[in-house]
């Protein structure tokens, strides 16, 4: 008995011992207020901007990671392209001829882009800052000057292609923009991304509005909202038919206030 | 009692109204005749001298600038500005443009030439009725021949007058063999068909995507010139004033790309359309589609009439 009391004795102690030390080494964000925080914040980017006192709360919060994931509604501000060395960074568009790839061209050389590749026309955000999702950023009408020249001015500024600007928007009969994070990449619909040149419209959308062609790839930082988005979109019918746009969107991202 | 073999004529007629029924389905007119229309709209813009014209002068211009750019190498490389093979590599486009101008030149002048031989082809395909009514001009007569004739086939089953129906599908057979002169298809169809032959070779994926190639071409040479041959030349000491095509081709060549896109983008769009009416049978034998059963409905309807005007034989009377 001795010998059987003694033995519960210690096995009721370690048990509490273990306890203890489970408590200890447990997860804070099972047991901190804080662990409810970190999910409501990931989708609260789908929403709002995060306020200061939420932001102060996540930086001290490992789980800050997962700020912006879900839907993606709000700006995706665009970078200005730049070509440094010969290498272009930033937002650029480049054409692919017929036939070719966005890997190995052929693409078409732009004699009015600023890289010393002319094949990168570089973009620079228009009047909204960039390219926005849950809302379209349609073209005005006309949405050409006299001389052909596009006139959507609200995702980026017209950019100058064989001297004719061409011009982007989103088509607003078509699906409305958007973009979704998981884990830091990037998928979404833009099928409504249309460019404008030379008095022709040019669905330039990932996917088409019919479902068909590639979608968008890219990806996000979690915590800071600078992303990358790119995609191609093969150009089916009028002047350019068979032509591929390549476009890479980089920039930050800002949630809809 | 009736006259069996008054039936014949008629069965006959039935079966030419089968026919004209049948003959839209069998050659695809439902779907391939509106593609025809699409195709005529929208050449429209394109198939007037003045358009034409307008071309014509773009491509004169281009190619008096392409001379003074070939003039502009010379001379950068004669006053040692450059190499020939600095030249070639520093300005590609260029060189591209210069080097490909001859086989673009003849290409397009050989399409704007083909459009504007078939002008009066073009106007008379048009005048025609709208091309998706074309298989119900079939359909419709084929079912009202079709109707008559077995409205007469079931009354002389039964022994009942038919004679004014029999004159009715005469006279259908007379309206349908007075169609293509109505419409003056004897005239138009084979315009038509010498459209359809001459836009043949330029109505391809192929030669599409060649000017399309052509566009991406004059673009590039022209920017390239606009962009850093032009600046080089002037730092080099050379005098713009001496080559004014070139800064006119530049000055120009945003209308040129707003004219010619569209007209590129219609003939890109037009190839499957071309193609649909191509497969139909030859336009020339349009008239004689509705010329040849007309004929033959009337004659049977007529063949019919007399048969049953004669007494019947002995034979036929005992039946």
């Amino acid at each position: 008995m001795k010998a059987t009391s003694t033995t519960t004795r210690l096995l009721a102690g370690t048990i509490g011992v273990l306890s203890l030390f489970a408590a200890a080494c447990g997860d804070d964000k099972s047991s901190s207020p804080d662990s409810t925080t970190a999910p409501a914040f990931s989708t609260a980017a789908t929403t709002a901007a995060p306020d200061a006192t939420t932001a102060e709360t996540m930086a001290t919060d490992t789980t800050a990671a997962a700020m912006f994931e879900g839907d993606l509604v709000g700006l995706f501000g665009v970078a200005p392209g730049e070509c440094t060395d010969g290498v272009a960074a930033g937002s650029y568009f480049r054409m692919v001829q017929p036939g070719g790839t966005k890997e190995a061209g052929p693409f078409i050389p732009n004699a009015d882009s600023a890289c010393a590749d002319t094949t990168y026309s570089l973009l620079v955000a228009g009047a909204d800052g960039g390219l926005m999702t849950g809302e379209s950023q349609g073209a005005p009408d006309p949405a050409f000057d006299a001389t052909g020249d596009g006139l959507a001015d609200r995702i980026v500024a017209p950019v100058t292609f064989f001297g004719v600007a061409f011009a982007a928007a989103t088509d607003p009969t078509e699906a409305m923009p958007a973009i979704s994070a998981t884990a830091g990449t990037l998928t979404g619909d833009l099928s409504a991304f249309t460019a404008y040149y030379g008095t022709g419209v040019f669905n330039q959308g990932a996917p088409k509005p019919d479902g068909s062609g590639p979608a968008l790839s890219g990806t996000i930082d979690p915590t800071s909202g600078t992303y990358m988005i790119e995609w191609t979109s093969l150009i089916v019918g009028g002047s350019f038919d068979g032509f591929t746009g390549v476009w890479h969107l980089e920039g930050q991202f800002a949630p809809t206030s | 009692m009736f006259n069996r073999t008054g039936r014949v004529p008629v069965i006959a007629a039935l079966m030419i109204g089968i026919g004209l029924i049948l003959a839209p389905a069998i050659f695809q007119m439902f779907s391939r005749a509106p593609l025809g229309g699409t195709m005529i709209e929208d050449f429209e813009p394109y198939m007037v001298e003045a358009k034409i014209d307008t071309f014509r002068g773009y491509m004169d211009q281009i190619g008096v600038a392409v001379e003074q750019a070939a003039d502009v190498r010379t001379s950068m490389i004669e006053s040692g500005t450059v190499s020939m093979a600095e030249f070639d590599s520093q300005y590609v486009s260029v060189q591209q443009l210069t080097s490909g101008w001859a086989a673009i030149n003849a290409d397009m002048t050989d399409l704007l030439d083909r459009m504007n031989a078939n002008m009066d082809d073009y106007a008379a395909v048009a005048a025609l009725p709208p091309f998706p009514m074309f298989p119900w001009f079939f359909v419709l007569p084929g079912l009202l021949v079709a109707g008559v004739a077995s409205s007469i086939l079931r009354s002389m089953h039964k022994n009942r007058p038919h004679r004014q129906r029999l004159w009715v599908l005469a006279g259908l057979g007379v309206a349908i063999t007075a169609a293509p002169v109505a419409f003056q298809m004897f005239t138009r169809a084979p315009m038509g068909r010498d459209m359809i032959d001459s836009f043949r070779p330029m109505m391809t994926r192929e030669r599409v995507q060649n000017v399309q190639g052509y566009f991406v071409t004059l673009g590039g040479g022209e920017g390239q010139m606009r962009v850093t041959l032009i600046p080089a030349y002037v730092a080099a000491g050379g005098d713009v004033a001496d080559h004014p095509a070139i800064a006119e081709f530049s000055a120009q060549w945003p209308t040129i790309v707003k004219d010619f896109n569209p007209m590129i983008a219609t003939m890109s769009d037009n190839v499957d359309n071309f193609q649909a009416v191509d497969a139909l049978p030859s336009f020339a034998l349009f008239p004689w589609f509705f010329l040849v059963p007309g004929v033959l409905v009337a004659g049977l309807a007529g063949v019919a009439l007399r048969r049953q005007s004669s007494p019947p034989s002995h034979l036929e009377a005992a039946s």
